[in-house]
């Protein structure tokens, strides 16, 4: 990624975490994680704002919310 | 295939359905209403100012709920961020296979990170 600073900060927050036992088991860590682990109370809201509009309770089942997310990135030429 | 893909391909229990849809939505197997469900989405996420009272009275024509346009509407402006703060930082995207690990453990997991543990009692 582009931003230094941020894909090395050493956080000891959930993401954080994980970044650090993904590399001590030798796991590639997806980057995005490194977006969440730089300001933690940031995105812990976020996380939890994420979880709540993709499975939280709703007349769109899961799996078309996920479609809809991949539809609107397909859309936007984005490839994650 | 990316991330969300490999979800809802995992959550739908079909790779056919979720590629028929990213390819070409009119062609796809899924229903009409499903259909006009995208066909705003698409609207909304690449024309968002043309959005009027005309497009949501199709969809509640289709049988759509304010509840489900309020949530599809949640949905695409979600991934708009999304896409933007992936974009705008460089974030690299990962191989077929990594998505594919990613989509089999954020289908049952979903993306809420575990509790902090909580206080211990005190004595």
């Amino acid at each position: 990624m582009y931003l230094k600073d941020v894909e090395d900060h050493e956080s000891d927050g959930h993401y954080g975490r994980m970044i650090r036992m993904a590399r001590e088991a030798g796991a590639p860590v997806p980057q995005i994680w490194h977006l969440f682990a730089y300001k933690p109370k940031m995105t812990e809201a976020l996380s939890r704002f994420t979880h709540e509009v993709m499975r939280g309770p709703s007349p769109l089942s899961a799996g078309l919310r996920e479609l809809i997310a991949a539809y609107t990135s397909r859309g936007n030429e984005c490839r994650f | 295939m990316g991330s969300h893909a490999a979800v809802a391909a995992e959550l739908l229990g079909s790779a056919e359905v979720v590629n028929a849809v990213l390819d070409d939505v009119g062609s796809a197997p899924i229903s009409d209403a499903e259909k006009a469900l995208f066909a705003f989405v698409d609207t909304l996420n690449h024309r968002s100012s043309e959005v009027g009272r005309e497009d949501i009275g199709r969809l509640k024509a289709a049988g759509w709920t304010d509840e489900a346009i309020y949530d599809a509407v949640s949905v695409c402006a979600l991934f708009n961020f999304y896409n933007r703060w992936i974009d705008g930082t460089g974030v690299q995207g990962m191989s077929a296979e990594a998505y594919q690990r990613m989509g089999k453990r954020m289908a049952p997991g979903g993306y809420a990170p575990p509790e902090p543990p909580k206080e211990p009692p005190k004595e």
